[in-house]
């Protein structure tokens, strides 16, 4: 007996943390064997400052001051090295070298500095001298043939060495003959290089490893990635890269761990779904919080993207605190270098192929054979009950009349019509330099993609222009500009088949064109002879109509940072954004849905204008060993949103102005306000760089809340223990990062309409009677609305060995509470709903990442594996009820998106016909999953009403993950990037039209995929029931008959570039790249692509939301610096 | 010093950031008022009745309610099976999450709230501007439970006491959900509304408006459904002699649906549409109508047979048949067409399209919906008298409305020839047949008759319902409570199913 109502899953979270524990294991093993190991850390002569205040003592005793302030210890020979000497030295803040270098003032004593070891000798400057001097210089450069400033070049063994400078030169004087030089910088592997026989030495340095010292946007502030306590996951510019995509949802997807992008789709400029960590919300959406820059909100063209950083837990998400619950992506847009003014082209150009799967429809005499059969079975059945109709009457006679054999004579192929290969073109020039006071970066782009679906296309064009200017020591002023433009063609049409849907239903017997083969046919004119349901056919309907979207926007930011103290500053950031929209839609007299109107135009104008200012004290002061950071701030933010449409009737065609419309028809126009105003504080401190804490507190208030509740207090924790910085790993060189982290706290979603709290009645067009205007009551008060809440725990390890091998695992389990819904009410009340605070959902899951340099030097290979595994339960629902939802329903102990459907039992071997689950009570009455009771008796039953409702799985993955590989050997470069979802399932709706059993005689028909047994006589074992015309037993009714296995493997995107070696005087870099998207797709769902919308994974029959697969696409690239 | 004047510089950033802040956060929609200002407003009340009227005319309630009166009927022929759940309704094979169902209950419970509103602000002691507008709403609340009451309910012939009604709905009490009251509850609340409408309303308002008239007018219809033959007479003579309305003349009749409502001498009660809120595609008369509409549903064989007996009977004019013309652009005579003509096939069936929904005013797929008129009032009472024994009258009201339709001579009826028909009352239901097609009565005609509907004229292909007539004992001929209703109140009973 299957219990499918009840389901619960406590020992997950047990299952999850006995992982946990053999990782535990396996930490400590490691932590044991390393500490017998020798120790070395980069950097930390570099960033080590010390106080030194001495008077008249010996120089043996300044070194015991720093070996107590600091992790320095001194190496030398007591003989050779005399130390007695009495010293006066008054310094604060310093680092190493300042302070030796004044303690051994006229001395012989000379140091050399070997990370944390100091080695002391005696200058032996006589014998150097004897050796021969020499100069070098160069340049140094990163790999993509950027030039590097700042790179510290340093003759090995010595103090000599000097900085890159705006143009990545470098020279050096008086060098012996045979030194090593070591190029460092941060961010990049240190490389030594010989001088031997060479005067001009050009370096190209490698991004380091693995990017441990990464700098992390993160909230209000930047941190170095190992210094962080929270779980955030950066997609930094060289994962950015190979993706030629022009959406945000691309670029990450298959990246993050815990991200799950879904629901992408061909249609150009179309936009993904992004869940982090699933959805714990039922009414206030599941989209992260985006920050553009540091400031909430706002948008940026790919092109334009730095790094991306996916904020996941609650340390990291605290700052944003209010809105932050489903997770936050900050976005930071490219700036400008110092230096020689950089121009950069990139361009790529490529086509695009429709992908159908394995969805394949049926021929014309495909098509007549399915028809065939199954008006033959219906001709039987009618004869076998004595149907007097049937009595003189053979099938061969009967059949013409039902089924003409001159639908033979038409064949057209709807899915060679409607489709074509689809073209990209995207083009992007930016500038960017400046001088140490000013910096720049200004870019302009396009992008203009046909679609493989005929007449879709997506154009936009974009620019961004980003200043900083360093008005004086203390203050910088930054100017960020951008703007952008699109325009795509809507599709489909309210109450009319869309092109997209067309491309599968629209029968082959029906041509679209009239005898003399050009004229397009119009389905629905007098006499029309159209057979398939829709009446539509889009070749005509495409003369009749156009129905165009074009979107604007403009964001400006000014920011001013001030340094108020040494530990204090100020920085104020505010925006101003516009963005827009311009729907027209015109539709002629003999367009379908305008006949009666004589044509029509409808045109709707949106704007809504922004405001935030966001404030901040930034604090920073150390006490020794111990580091303190925090920032106070208060943040404000105003939109307002205003839309005004209208709508005219007779129309002449060519005609495109609502004034020249013969009669208005209808107006419309609305606004919209909402505010935020924020409070919060952060404090950061760590203690010699081992032990972190992070907290944060925040107050937050909505306009969208009730009067008694607008204010929310949103607190979080965060600690992190970095294991190998501690004494006893000290000494094992090839861990490079080992550390422990935790954090708890609360975040909130604020993420619904307007006004909600508030009893109102509505006036509205459709509320008007005869001209006059009407009043309905829109919703009962609910002053005590306030925020949902997500309580968030993550227990995360990262561990980084040998600068080739880095594994970080995330451990969490969000809680999200008073969640905001539409609590539906009977309607005996008067309202549909009343929007409250009620009901809670539970994440719990893993994120996996492990980034592995499999082969590094000339041929490098690097890897990055991510998945994440998610549970989600709803945990209480308003007085437990159910929600349903379609086919699906919410209930608690469930996943928050379960199916619930009658259950498919098969095909009767005997009759052929359909079979459902049917669950009866003692009294052999029919029990629902909803009705919460167990069966007596589990039956099958070919009655469609009589089988049973039955919860029958959840929709979500049991895993998402991604692979990406990325190869070199000299100039080229290969990525391989493979997505994957495992355990989804699918309800494939549209089955129901295209996969019926005679039911549906005006759609086409999908052919049998793999398996599909057809029916034919008694004793056949099938998948499929007898297919009868007109219908088999509502068989292809909704139930689990359409749900579908949506488990994918892709191979999403294959990228070689190459970058050519010699770079000709006017180009400093060239690299020219190929792509390929979607190469190939792994799986066993029976439709196009089953990278659905996963929170609402239903392709349906509607034949308006017909899916627009994602397509193959190949394009060529170049990327050209001047 | 130098820290003094950070300090106050520091002071004065911090005082212009909680400058910037004083924003209360409470902003007001543009499109919406508080509740609690529009009920202590008397004049708004009007808007809120404007607001229930208009919910008469929204699609989910006047098409839905359209087609689960109208689909189950014998005179109606769907070409082929459809996505819309209409398809329910057509074939008896009733779900309870049909959308014609849950659409059309929870709209009409909407309206009733706000009916309720605005019943319960007006004093019954209030000035004669006031006690119209209350008898108004009390007209649309009797007029929205007998909407639901046909449609989720047994026929009150069918043992009223006990067989479940709808929720009645007398308050505003948002938290108190009543459950199904009886049938017979159901009709006395209606008719106890309606008696109050008709006593309050004293100002006449055109036929798009609720007046005394209309109150009396649909008090007939329900009395007749109740079997209360002397009350249903005596209303239908009130609003007969209430000297506001008329029949429309034989010569102008093909063209009744043309004529605006409040032009329409006939029209007693029409939800009205301007022209500006043409539902095109998404109208009823869509459904009914090649020209702008999808014309799928098809007069029906039985009600051809019959209005095609006489080729002078205006009726016949409600009916367009969609003709296939030679290469002159003439009809093609054809025996085997009722209408004599070669008819347009689609899946076998012949185009007879219906235009009682199109062309209000000249403009295609506009239609005001005509709820009750004058023809209606003259038929209960030949019911009424044929149902009391007054053989006589009844044939004679008979005639009158066949030749209105422009019979004459032996094409009308006398008591001596029955023209094949056995009864008296049988002569009255199907002249109710033909003159009130398509207008919503005929399946609870007969049902209420105790008659069944005879569906075998139906294509077995394009059909999955009962086979031949659907008896009107059978369960199928209500529509089930919507399920998710029955989830929210768990006071409501379902009604049996097969």
């Amino acid at each position: 007996m299957k219990k499918k109502w009840f389901f619960t899953n406590h020992g997950y979270f047990f299952a999850c943390v006995g992982k946990f524990l053999k990782i535990m294991k396996i930490f400590i093993f490691l932590i044991a064997f390393a500490s017998m190991q020798t120790f070395a850390l980069d950097n930390y002569a570099q960033t080590k400052r010390m106080d030194m205040k001495i008077v008249q003592s010996s120089i043996v005793s300044a070194l015991e001051i720093i070996e107590n302030q600091s992790e320095f210890f001194f190496f030398y020979n007591n003989k050779v090295v005399k130390l007695d000497k009495k010293v006066s030295v008054d310094l604060k803040d310093k680092s190493i070298n300042e302070i030796l270098d004044a303690v051994f003032t006229d001395t012989d004593v000379e140091y050399t500095i070997n990370d944390r070891q100091i080695i002391l000798s005696i200058n032996k400057s006589e014998k150097s001298s004897a050796q021969q001097q020499r100069s070098v210089k160069g340049k140094v450069t990163d790999s993509s043939g950027a030039t590097l400033p700042g790179v510290s070049v340093v003759v090995k063994g010595t103090t000599t060495g000097v900085i890159t400078d705006n143009n990545g030169n470098f020279s050096l004087v008086n060098i012996p003959e045979n030194a090593s030089l070591q190029f460092s910088f941060v961010g990049m592997k240190t490389q030594e290089f010989t001088t031997e026989g060479k005067t001009t030495i050009n370096v190209k340095l490698s991004e380091e490893a693995i990017g441990l010292d990464e700098v992390v946007a993160v909230g209000y502030s930047n941190k170095k990635a190992s210094e962080l306590s929270s779980s955030v996951a950066v997609v930094n510019e060289k994962a950015l890269q190979g993706v030629t995509s022009n959406n945000l949802s691309d670029m990450v997807q298959g990246k993050v761990p815990g991200l799950v992008v879904s629901n992408t789709s061909g249609n150009p400029g179309q936009n993904a779904n992004i869940v982090i960590r699933g959805v714990g919300s039922i009414g206030a959406g599941y989209s992260p919080l985006y920050v553009v820059d540091g400031i909430i909100g706002g948008d940026a063209n790919p092109n334009d993207i730095e790094s991306i950083t996916v904020l996941k837990d609650a340390a990291a998400t605290g700052l944003y605190g209010s809105r932050a619950s489903n997770g936050v992506i900050i976005i930071t847009t490219k700036s400008g270098k110092s230096g020689k003014t950089k121009i950069n082209y990139s361009g790529s150009y490529g086509i695009s192929q429709h992908l159908d799967g394995n969805l394949q429809m049926m021929n014309s005499s495909e098509l007549y054979d399915f028809q065939k059969n199954g008006y033959q079975n219906y001709f039987n059945s009618r004869v076998a009950v004595n149907d007097p109709n049937f009595a003189n009457i053979s099938f061969e006679n009967y059949l013409p009349n039902v089924l003409s054999p001159s639908r033979l004579n038409v064949d057209t192929d709807w899915q060679s019509l409607l489709s074509r290969t689809g073209k990209i073109n995207k083009q992007q020039l930016s500038i960017s330099g400046g001088n140490e006071k000013t910096t720049f970066y200004v870019s302009g782009n396009y992008y203009d993609e046909s679609g493989t679906v005929i007449s879709t296309y997506y154009k936009s064009m974009g620019f961004r222009a980003n200043f900083k200017h360093k008005i004086s020591d203390k203050v910088t002023l930054y100017v960020k500009v951008s703007g952008n433009n699109e325009k795509s063609p809507n599709d489909p049409l309210p109450g009319q088949e869309g092109v997209i849907a067309q491309y599968y239903i629209n029968m082959p017997w029906d041509s679209p064109y009239e005898a003399d083969g050009i004229t397009p046919y119009n389905p629905v004119k007098a006499g029309s002879t159209w057979l398939g349901n829709g009446k539509s056919n889009y070749i005509y309907d495409r003369e009749h109509y156009s129905d165009i979207t074009k979107k604007m926007g403009l964001s400006s930011d000014l920011k001013l940072d001030v340094k108020i103290t040494d530990w204090m500053s100020f920085s104020t950031s505010n925006r101003w954004q516009f963005s827009g929209s311009d729907w027209t839609q015109l539709l002629d007299k003999n367009y379908i849905l305008s006949i009666a109107e004589k044509g029509r135009i409808s045109q709707t104008y949106t704007y809504q204008n922004s405001y935030l200012t966001s404030n901040l004290f930034n604090l920073k002061h150390n006490f020794g060993n111990h580091y303190f950071s925090g920032v106070l701030g208060q943040e404000y933010s105003y939109s307002k949103w205003n839309s005004t449409g209208a709508v005219g009737m007779d129309m002449v065609e060519g005609l495109s102005a609502l004034s020249s419309a013969g009669s208005p028809k209808s107006v419309s126009g609305t606004s919209s306000e909402t505010g935020f105003l924020s409070y919060f504080g952060q404090m950061d401190y760590n203690y010699k760089g081992r032990y972190f804490l992070v907290g944060s507190a925040r107050r937050d208030a909505s306009s969208r809340f009730g009067a008694n509740n607008k204010w929310g207090t949103f607190l979080t924790m965060g600690t992190s223990w970095v294991i190998n910085r501690e004494t006893f790993l000290s000494q094992v060189s090839w861990i490079d990062l080992l550390k422990i982290k935790f954090s708890y706290g609360t975040t909130g979603n604020a993420n619904i309409a307007d006004y909600l709290s508030m009893g109102t009645y509505g006036f509205a067009t459709a509320n008007t009677y005869n001209g006059n205007s009407g009043a309905r009551p829109s919703r009962i008060a609910n002053p005590d609305l306030t925020w949902e809440k997500a309580y968030t725990t993550n227990l995360g390890f990262e561990f980084s060995v040998f600068k080739r091998i880095k594994l970080e695992i995330d451990l969490y389990n969000r809680d999200n509470k008073d969640l905001l819904q539409n609590v539906p009410l009977s309607a005996a009340s008067g309202f549909t709903g009343q929007q409250r605070n009620v009901g809670s959902v539970r994440n719990q899951g893993i994120d996996f990442n492990l980034t592995t340099v499999n082969l590094d030097g000339d041929f490098r290979w690097e890897t990055n594996f991510n998945l994440n595994i998610n549970k989600n339960k709803v945990l209480a629902l308003n007085n437990s009820e159910d929600i349903a939802n379609g086919s699906m329903r919410i209930r608690e102990g469930l996943d928050l998106r379960y199916f619930y459907m009658r259950e498919w039992a098969g095909v009767d071997p005997q009759t052929g016909d359909p079979l459902w689950v049917r669950w009866e009570d003692e009294n052999g009455k029919i029990i629902n999953g909803a009705d919460k009771k167990d069966p007596t008796k589990v039956l099958t039953t070919n009655q469609y009403n009589q089988a049973s409702n039955l919860f029958i799985r959840s929709a979500y993955p049991d895993l998402t993950g991604g692979i990406r590989n990325d190869l070199s050997y000299k100039n080229f470069s290969f990525s391989v990037l493979c997505n994957m979802s495992f355990g989804q399932w699918i309800y494939f709706g549209q089955r129901e039209r295209i996969d019926s059993d005679g039911t549906f005689l005006g759609h086409n028909q999908m052919k049998p995929y793999k398996d599909w047994v057809r029916w034919e006589k008694p004793g056949d074992i099938t998948t499929h029931p007898r297919i009868v015309s007109g219908g088999n037993l509502q068989s292809s009714s909704p139930s689990s008959r359409y749900l579908e296995d949506g488990s994918y493997f892709r191979i999403q995107n294959v990228n070689l570039s190459y970058t050519f070696p010699k770079v000709y005087s006017l180009i400093s870099a060239l690299r020219v790249y190929a792509s390929v998207d979607n190469l190939a797709l792994f799986t066993k769902f029976s439709g196009a692509d089953p990278d659905v919308n996963i929170e609402n994974p239903q392709i349906t029959q509607d034949a308006n939301s017909a899916r627009y697969s994602p397509t193959k696409k190949i394009l060529f690239g170049i990327s050209l610096d001047f | 010093m130098k820290k003094m004047k950070t300090l106050i510089r520091t002071l004065y950033v911090i005082a212009f950031v909680f400058m910037i802040s004083c924003d209360n956060l409470e902003y007001i929609p543009t499109d919406q008022l508080s509740d609690k200002l529009i009920q202590a407003s008397p004049k708004l009340l009007n808007n809120i009745t404007i607001g229930t009227y208009s919910r008469l005319r929204s699609s989910n309630y006047m098409r839905l309610r359209h087609f689960a009166q109208e689909a189950p009927s014998d005179e109606v022929l769907l070409v082929k099976s459809t996505g819309d759940n209409l398809m329910y309704s057509y074939n008896y094979q009733h779900v309870v999450n049909s959308s014609v169902s849950t659409q059309f209950w929870q709209q009409a419970y909407y309206g009733i709230y706000s009916a309720n509103k605005v019943i319960e602000a007006i004093d019954d002691n209030a000035s004669g501007e006031f006690l119209q507008l209350k008898g108004e709403n009390l007209f649309l609340r009797a007029l929205m439970h007998y909407d639901l009451v046909r449609i989720f309910s047994r026929p009150y012939s069918q043992s009223p006491e006990t067989n479940l009604g709808i929720m009645i709905r007398d308050n505003t009490d948002v938290k108190v959900l009543p459950a199904r009251s009886t049938v017979k509850e159901t009709y006395d609340f209606i008719v106890k509304d309606l008696l109050k409408a008709a006593a309050l309303m004293n100002i006449r308002k055109s036929a798009i408006f609720a007046s005394k008239e209309t109150a009396w007018a649909l008090l007939s219809r329900v009395y007749l459904y109740m079997d209360q033959y002397d009350k249903a007479l005596e209303y239908a003579d009130k609003v007969i002699n209430a000297g506001r309305y008329s029949l429309v003349p034989t010569d102008k009749y093909g063209s009744y649906f043309t004529i605006l409502p409040e032009n329409n001498p006939e029209t007693i009660f029409a939800i009205k549409l301007l022209e500006t809120e043409n539902m095109g595609k998404s109208s009823i008369g869509a459904m009914y109508h090649g020209d702008g509409g999808w014309g799928e549903m098809f007069a029906s064989p039985p009600y051809r047979k019959l209005v095609y007996k006489y080729s002078n009977d205006q009726r016949i004019k409600f009916i367009d048949p969609e003709y296939v013309l030679d290469n002159v652009g003439n009809k093609i005579p054809d025996i085997t067409e009722d209408c004599g003509f070669r008819v347009v096939k689609r899946n076998d069936l012949s185009k007879y399209f219906i235009n009682k929904y199109t062309r209000e005013g000249g403009i295609i797929m506009l239609s005001s919906p005509v709820v009750l008129r004058l023809a209606e009032m003259y038929l209960i009472k030949a019911e009424a008298f044929a149902k009391t024994g007054k053989n006589v009258e009844a044939i004679d009201v008979i005639n009158l409305i066949r030749k209105r339709a422009g019979l004459f001579g032996d094409q009308l009826f006398t008591v001596s020839d029955l023209k094949g028909y056995t009864s008296v009352l049988d002569v009255v239901l199907a002249e109710r047949f033909l003159e009130l097609a398509w207008e919503g009565h005929r399946s609870f005609d007969l049902f209420r008759n105790n008659l069944p509907v005879d569906r075998s004229y139906v294509p077995a292909q394009a059909w999955c319902g009962p086979k031949g007539f659907i008896l009107p004992t059978s369960k199928s001929i209500v529509h089930l409570i919507p399920e998710v209703e029955m989830a929210l109140n768990p006071k409501l009973v379902q009604n049996p199913t097969e």
